[in-house]
C-alpha cells in the first residue's frame, strides 16, 4: 500500500463534493472538537480502468492499473483560549504522485508566519505521436541510414510525396503527359511497396507530456502595528516534451513535427514592506521573475535530403524586475484616493543561432545577441467617495507603457535550407553585401511598444432602498511604435475607445438580486497600410532595374500600398517607375524591397486588434432566493462588435451565453443544484485569394481557353482580371457553441455522507466558408498532349466546401460516499466514469497518405470510456 | 461602534452560551481560525464582526444582531453594513485592501461574506481545488468554460481563479493578478515573455488575442482554428489562399465536370492537420536571426 501511495496517481480534485482533507461528521459534536485544531490522515487504494493520455491529462490518472490514495492535514498549536498565538500546519495532498503537494506553516499570529511548498504539475499532451526521428528526449533528431525519400513512384520518382507512405493513397492513377489517365505499372507500385517497407517500421511511439516541480518559501513579518513586510522565493523546474512543427524547405513547404524537449528553469522572488502612519497607507515592493532555458537549440535533419540538416533556436532566457509602490489615503465621506504605479526591466541576450550553426546566415550577424530590453511603467490613480447619501462616485485613470528599446539592426537570410539564387537589386549598395541573391531577405527587426491611457469616471445613486442606478464613461488611446525603425511599424499608430455605460442594481429585496448593465462602445484609428514596410529597410532605397526612386517614395506619391492598384490589366502599357513597382497593375514585386516573400497585405484590410470598432455589451443576472428552501439564479450575457471600416479581415465577432441554475436544500441533509449554460460564438471574416493579372489566353494549348464557372468565361478574360475577380472573394464564419449541464446532489443520513456531481460538455466548432478556386484542368496539357476536345473547359471553377464539424462530448460522473462508523474514523468511497467523444479534422490530416508536403505523426483525437474508484480511510486525531 | 464591543472571550460568552456546539451551523469552528485565536489581540470576537447588538442580547428570538452575515436571513445585512464590518479591520491595517473601493467586485455590490465563510476551518475559497465552485456561484460561464476540451488545470486546482486574478482589486484591468495580460500570463508562461529578435505583434499586444483562457473547443485554448485564425489578419503569399474543407480527410470531395477530383489528391497543408503552424511553429517569437517568418 505504501508504494501505492508513494506512486500512484491522483484523486482529490475528483473528491470536491467530499475533500479527503475535511474532518469527519462527528455523530454528537463538542465544544472541544469544534474549537481544538485538529488532525486527519486519509490513506487508500483505488484503480483505472483504462489508459489515456487525456483522462489524465493533468490529475496523473493515464494508466490503468491501482493507484494509492494519500492525503493529511495536520494543525496544531496554542488552545484558542490561551495567550499564546503559536499555530502550526502541515497539509499534504496526492502524496507521492505526479500531482502531488506538500505544504507546511508555522508562526506566532500577529508577529510572524513562515510556510514552505513544495508541488508537480503534469500535462499529458499525446500518447499517439509517432516519429521516425531518432533522439527523442535530445535536441540532435537524426533520421535512421535506412530512411528512403518517400515518393509516389508514377506522378514523380524523385519529388518526395509523403502520401507514398499510404498503400492507397500512394497507389492511384495519374494523367500522363499525354493527358492520359493511366494506372502506375507494377515497377511503379514495387518503389513505392519498397519505400513503405522501409520507412513505416522507423515510425515510433513518443509519448508527449510536461511536468512543472515547483518549491516555494516564505515569510511574513509583522515587525510593528504598523509595519509589515512579507518575502516568498519561488524554484520552479519544468521539462519532458512536446510536439513542434519545423519546416525543412521553403521551397516546397515541407514540414516535420519534432518532439522537442522542454528544460525550463523559472525562480521568482517578491517583497515588500507596508506601512502605516494614521489613515495613510504605503507600499513598496519587488517582483523578479528569472527564467532559464537549458537547450540553446534544436538540430534536425531534412526529410527530404538527409545530406541537410537545419537548426531551430528556443525561447530565449529572459529577467523581468519590477519595483511597485502603493499609497492610500482616506478621508472624509469615505472618501479614498489610491495612487500606485511601478516600473520594470525586461531583459533578454541570449547568444543568437550563428552561421556555422545555420546555412541560412551566410551573410554574417550584425551582433552576437538581441541586447534585448523592454522598460514598463505603470501610473494608476483612483479617488472613490460618497460625497451625498444615496451617492457613489469612482473616478480612475491609468497610464501604462510598454517600452520596447531593443536596439533595431539589419538581418540577411536565406528562407529555410533555400539556396541563394540570383542577384538582389540591393546587392553591393547601401552597405549591403555583393553577393546577396535575388531570393536572400533584407530584414529590420521591429520592437513593438505601445502606451495605454485610460480615463474613467462613475457615479452610483440610490433610486430605492436598496436599488441602485449607476452612469460610467471610460476612455482609452493606445499609441502603438517601434522606437528605431526606419518608418512608422504600427497598423494603426494610435487608436481611442469611448464606452458609455449604464447599469441597475437590486440587492435582496424579498430575496430577489437583479443588475443588469449595457455599454456602448466605439474605436477609431488611423489605419495604416503600408506599416509592413517598416520590416524591410531597403524599400526606402532604389533598387537597380531602372527605378527612379524607392518604393516607400513611390507608394507616398501614388496614394497606394504593396497591393497596388485595384484594377486589371492598363489599357495602355505602364511606363516608368508605375511599370517597375506594379506591373501590370499587379502587387509590388517582393524583390524590390528585399524580400522573398510577399508580405503586402490586401487593399483594406483591417486587422480586428486595432479596427475600427463599434460595440455592444449587455449583462443580466437574476437571482431569486424563492424560499429557504429553493434559489433560482438566470444570467445572460451578450457581446457584439462591429468592424465598421473593414473590407477585408473580421467584420463581425458576436457573443452570447445563457445560464440558469436551480438549487434546493434542506437543512445540511440534502442538496441538488441543477444547472444548464449555453453559450456561442461566432466571427465573420472576409478575405480574397486573389491573382496576378495577366496577358494568358490559354492553358496547355492554344485552344484550351474555355472556364467553367466563376466570373468569366474565358482563361484571356479571367487573367487580365485576376486581381479583381469577384469569384475570388471569399468568407468565412467561424462558430463555436456549447452547452453544458449538470446537477450536483448530497445527501447526509446520520453518519452517512453522500454526493454526486453528473456533467455533460458539449462543444461544437463549425467553419463555414462560402467562395471558391479557379483549377485547372488536368487533362489541358502541353503538346504533345492532345487539345482539348471542343467546348471542353480548361479551367473549372470549384466551390469552396465548409470544414468538417469539430465535436467534442464529455460526460462524467462522480460519486462520492463517507461513513463515520467510530467517532474518529470515516470510509470514504469515490467513483469517477468519464466519457470523450472527440472528433477533430486536424488529427485525419496527420494520418499516413493525407498531405503531399509534410511528414504524418499519426495522432489520433481522444475517444475513451474509463471508468476510476477507490477506498480510503480517513482518521482524525 | 466597534470601539465599544467587548472582543474577549469573556465578551464572546455573551453570544456562544446560546450559539454554542449544537447550533445548527459550527459556529465555535471559528475558534480554530485566525479570527479565533485570542493570543492575538486584533482578533475581533463575535461582536466585532457582528456589532455589539444589545438589542438582540435582550431579545434573542424578536430581534436580530446589528449586522447579519446569513444569506438566506430575511434580516440579512445591507451588502454595506457587511462590507463594513470586515473592512474596519481589513481596510485600517497593514494589509489593508488598497484596491478594493471602485473595483468591480464593490461596485456590483459583492459582499466580503459571499466568497468567504468566517467560521470555516478551511475555506472552499481559499483551497485551490474549490475555489472555482465559489468564484463560478457568480461566474458561471467562466466555470462551465473550465470544463472545455482545452483548458488549464482549474478542476484539479494547479491553476485558480486567483492564480490570474485578485478579486479584491488590483493594478490590471478585469481584475487580473499583474499590470497586464501578457504579465499575467508569462508568470507560468516566463518562456514566452521574450523580449524576441522577431516579434510578433498580436503576442506582444495582448495574450487573448488568439487565446481564450478560461476553455476552449480548439487546443492549445485557441479562439478560433487554424488557419482561420492566421488569415484573419494575413492577406498575402499563400495566406490569401483560400483555404477550406475540399477534399481535406474527412471533408467533401469536390469534384469538377463530376468526375475528376480536383485538388484531392493534394490537400494544402497549410489548411489541414497543423496548418500554419506546421511550419510557422515559432509564433510567439523567434529569436533566430532568420526567424523573421517564425519558422525558426
Amino acid at each position: 500500500l505504501l508504494l501505492l501511495v508513494f506512486f500512484g496517481s491522483s484523486t482529490q480534485a475528483y473528491s470536491q463534493a467530499n475533500p479527503t482533507t475535511a474532518a469527519p461528521a462527528a455523530t454528537a459534536p463538542t465544544a472541544a472538537s469544534q474549537t481544538t485544531p485538529g488532525k486527519t490522515a486519509d490513506f487508500g487504494v483505488g484503480g483505472v480502468s483504462g489508459s489515456s493520455y487525456k483522462f489524465g491529462e493533468y490529475n496523473g490518472l493515464q494508466n490503468s492499473g491501482p493507484f494509492g490514495v494519500g492525503n493529511f492535514d495536520f494543525r496544531g498549536g496554542a488552545a484558542y483560549d490561551s495567550n499564546s498565538a503559536w499555530r502550526w500546519q502541515m497539509k499534504g495532498t496526492d502524496l507521492g504522485l505526479e500531482t502531488r503537494s506538500l505544504y507546511a506553516e508555522f508562526g506566532k499570529q500577529g508577529k510572524f508566519r513562515v510556510y514552505g511548498s513544495y508541488s508537480e504539475m503534469l500535462a499529458n499532451r499525446s500518447d499517439s505521436f509517432q516519429t521516425p526521428y531518432l533522439g527523442a528526449g535530445t535536441n540532435n533528431f537524426t533520421l535512421p541510414s535506412t530512411w528512403l525519400l518517400p515518393v509516389v513512384a508514377q506522378k514523380s520518382a524523385t519529388a518526395q510525396n509523403f502520401r507514398g507512405l499510404d498503400p492507397i493513397a500512394g497507389s492511384g492513377s495519374y494523367y500522363s503527359t499525354a493527358g492520359v489517365l493511366t494506372a502506375p505499372t507494377a515497377a511503379q507500385l514495387l518503389t513505392n511497396a519498397t519505400i513503405r517497407a522501409a520507412d513505416l517500421p522507423l515510425f515510433h511511439n513518443v509519448n508527449l507530456s510536461t511536468k512543472r516541480t515547483k518549491v516555494e518559501f516564505g515569510m511574513k513579518l509583522q515587525l510593528a502595528s504598523n509595519v509589515y513586510v512579507p518575502v516568498s522565493y519561488s524554484y520552479e523546474h519544468k521539462s519532458g516534451l512536446k510536439a513542434l512543427g519545423a519546416v525543412t524547405s521553403q521551397v516546397s513547404e515541407n514540414s516535420v513535427i519534432l518532439p522537442i524537449p522542454i528544460d525550463f528553469d523559472t525562480s521568482q522572488a517578491n517583497a515588500a514592506v507596508f506601512y502605516r502612519f494614521k489613515q495613510l497607507l504605503v507600499s513598496a515592493a519587488y517582483y523578479g521573475s528569472y527564467f532559464t532555458d537549458n537547450i540553446n537549440s534544436y538540430t534536425y535533419q531534412d526529410v527530404a535530403d538527409l545530406t541537410k540538416s537545419a537548426t531551430l533556436a528556443t525561447a530565449p532566457s529572459n529577467q523581468f524586475n519590477q519595483f511597485t509602490f502603493t499609497a492610500m489615503e482616506k478621508f472624509k465621506h469615505n472618501a479614498k484616493l489610491v495612487v500606485s504605479g511601478s516600473y520594470g526591466r525586461n531583459t533578454q541576450d541570449d547568444p543568437f543561432i550563428t552561421a556555422a550553426q545555420n546555412g541560412q546566415l551566410a551573410f554574417g550577424l550584425p551582433t552576437a545577441s538581441l541586447h534585448g530590453l523592454v522598460v514598463s511603467s505603470l501610473v494608476n490613480a483612483k479617488f472613490t467617495a460618497e460625497p451625498a447619501k444615496k451617492w457613489n462616485v469612482v473616478a480612475h485613470y491609468r497610464y501604462a507603457n510598454r517600452d520596447n528599446q531593443t536596439p533595431v539592426n539589419t538581418y540577411y537570410f536565406q528562407d529555410a535550407n533555400e539556396s541563394k539564387s540570383g542577384t538582389s537589386a540591393f546587392a553591393g549598395l547601401y552597405g549591403n553585401p555583393a553577393t546577396l541573391g535575388s531570393n536572400t531577405n533584407i530584414y529590420a527587426n521591429r520592437p513593438y511598444s505601445d502606451k495605454t491611457n485610460q480615463a474613467e469616471g462613475e457615479a452610483e445613486y440610490a433610486i430605492a432602498k436598496k436599488q441602485w442606478f449607476a452612469g460610467e464613461y471610460k476612455w482609452e488611446k493606445v499609441d502603438r511604435s517601434c522606437p528605431g525603425s526606419w518608418i512608422d511599424c504600427s497598423d494603426a499608430r494610435t487608436t481611442s475607445e469611448h464606452t458609455l455605460g449604464a447599469s441597475w442594481n437590486k440587492t435582496s429585496v424579498a430575496g430577489f438580486t437583479g443588475r443588469a448593465t449595457y455599454d456602448y462602445s466605439w474605436r477609431r484609428g488611423a489605419y495604416n497600410e503600408n506599416a509592413f514596410l517598416a520590416l524591410v529597410p531597403m524599400a526606402n532605397q532604389v533598387p537597380t532595374g531602372g527605378a527612379s526612386q524607392s518604393l516607400y517614395s513611390f507608394l507616398k506619391s501614388t496614394g497606394l500600398n504593396g497591393f497596388g492598384p485595384l484594377t486589371n490589366l492598363p489599357g495602355v502599357a505602364l511606363t516608368g517607375d508605375a511599370a517597375i513597382y506594379t506591373p501590370l497593375n499587379n502587387a509590388v514585386p517582393q524583390g524590390l524591397y528585399g524580400s522573398r516573400n510577399a508580405i503586402n497585405e490586401l487593399l483594406g484590410l483591417r486587422r480586428y486588434t486595432v479596427a475600427d470598432r463599434n460595440r455592444q455589451k449587455a449583462f443580466v443576472d437574476l437571482d431569486w432566493q424563492a424560499t429557504e428552501k429553493f434559489t433560482l439564479h438566470a444570467n445572460g450575457e451578450a457581446d457584439s462588435n462591429d468592424f465598421i471600416n473593414s473590407t477585408y479581415g473580421v467584420k463581425k465577432d458576436l457573443f452570447w451565453e445563457a445560464t440558469l441554475d436551480a438549487s434546493y436544500t434542506t437543512a445540511n441533509a440534502f442538496v441538488l443544484d441543477v444547472y444548464y449554460t449555453y453559450d456561442h460564438k461566432r466571427m465573420r471574416f472576409r478575405g480574397d485569394a486573389y491573382g496576378s493579372n495577366s496577358t494568358t489566353a490559354f492553358v496547355g494549348q492554344a485552344a484550351d481557353t474555355l472556364v467553367a464557372g466563376g466570373c468569366f468565361p474565358t482563361v484571356a478574360t479571367k487573367n487580365a482580371s485576376a486581381k479583381i475577380d469577384p469569384c475570388l472573394s471569399y468568407t468565412k464564419d467561424d462558430t463555436n457553441k456549447y452547452d453544458t449541464a449538470g446537477f450536483t446532489l448530497s445527501k447526509s443520513a446520520g453518519n452517512l455522507q453522500l454526493a454526486a456531481q453528473v456533467l455533460y460538455n458539449r462543444g461544437r466548432s463549425y467553419t463555414e466558408v462560402a467562395g471558391g478556386s479557379y483549377v485547372n484542368n488536368p487533362l489541358a496539357l502541353a503538346a504533345p498532349a492532345p487539345a482539348l476536345p471542343a467546348g471542353t473547359p480548361a479551367v473549372f471553377y470549384i466551390a469552396a466546401q465548409n470544414y468538417p464539424t469539430i465535436r467534442d462530448d464529455e460526460f462524467t460522473i462522480t460519486p462520492t460516499a463517507s461513513y463515520v462508523f467510530k467517532k474518529k474514523t470515516t470510509l470514504k468511497a469515490f467513483y469517477l466514469f468519464q466519457k470523450m467523444m472527440s472528433s477533430d479534422w486536424a488529427y485525419l490530416g496527420m494520418q499516413y497518405g493525407t498531405g503531399t508536403n509534410y511528414l504524418p505523426s499519426n495522432e489520433i483525437a481522444p475517444n475513451y470510456a474509463i471508468s476510476a474508484g477507490g477506498l480510503s480511510l480517513l482518521y482524525a486525531f | 461602534a466597534q470601539a465599544q464591543v467587548d472582543r474577549s472571550l469573556e465578551g464572546d460568552k455573551k453570544c456562544t452560551m446560546c450559539h454554542d456546539e449544537n447550533w445548527t451551523k459550527p459556529i465555535l469552528t471559528i475558534y480554530q481560525t485566525k479570527h479565533g485565536v485570542k493570543g492575538d489581540k486584533r482578533t475581533p470576537g463575535c461582536q466585532g464582526c457582528h456589532g455589539e447588538s444589545l438589542q438582540h442580547q435582550g431579545d434573542p428570538g424578536g430581534k436580530s444582531p446589528e449586522v447579519v452575515f446569513g444569506k438566506k436571513s430575511k434580516n440579512l445585512s445591507t451588502v454595506a453594513t457587511r462590507n463594513a464590518s470586515c473592512l474596519a479591520c481589513h481596510e485600517n491595517d497593514t494589509l489593508a485592501r488598497s484596491h478594493w473601493s471602485g473595483s468591480k467586485h464593490e461596485t456590483h455590490g459583492v459582499a466580503c461574506n459571499d466568497c468567504h465563510d468566517g467560521h470555516a476551518i478551511t475555506q472552499k475559497v481559499l483551497n485551490p481545488v474549490t475555489q472555482p465552485q465559489v468564484c463560478g456561484s457568480c461566474h458561471k460561464t467562466q466555470l462551465a468554460q473550465s470544463h472545455r476540451f482545452s483548458r488549464h488545470p482549474i478542476l484539479e486546482g494547479k491553476v485558480t481563479c486567483s492564480s490570474c486574478h485578485n478579486v479584491h482589486g488590483s493594478d490590471g484591468n478585469t481584475l487580473l493578478a499583474k499590470e497586464t495580460v501578457n504579465q499575467t500570463c508569462t508568470t507560468c508562461h516566463a518562456e514566452k515573455r521574450g523580449p524576441f529578435l522577431w516579434e510578433h505583434q498580436p503576442v506582444t499586444d495582448s495574450c487573448i488575442n488568439c487565446h481564450t483562457p478560461h476553455g476552449s473547443n480548439l487546443s492549445p485554448l485557441l479562439k478560433v482554428k487554424v488557419p482561420t485564425l492566421c488569415q484573419t489578419c494575413h492577406t498575402s503569399d499563400h495566406a490569401k489562399n483560400l483555404y477550406s474543407g475540399a477534399n481535406l480527410p474527412g471533408g467533401n470531395v469536390t469534384t469538377a465536370n463530376g468526375q475528376i477530383p480536383l485538388g484531392s489528391l493534394n490537400p494544402p497543408a497549410q489548411g489541414n492537420a497543423r496548418g500554419c503552424l506546421g511550419c510557422h511553429s515559432t509564433i510567439h517569437g523567434s529569436n533566430h536571426p532568420a526567424g523573421a517568418k517564425f519558422q525558426r
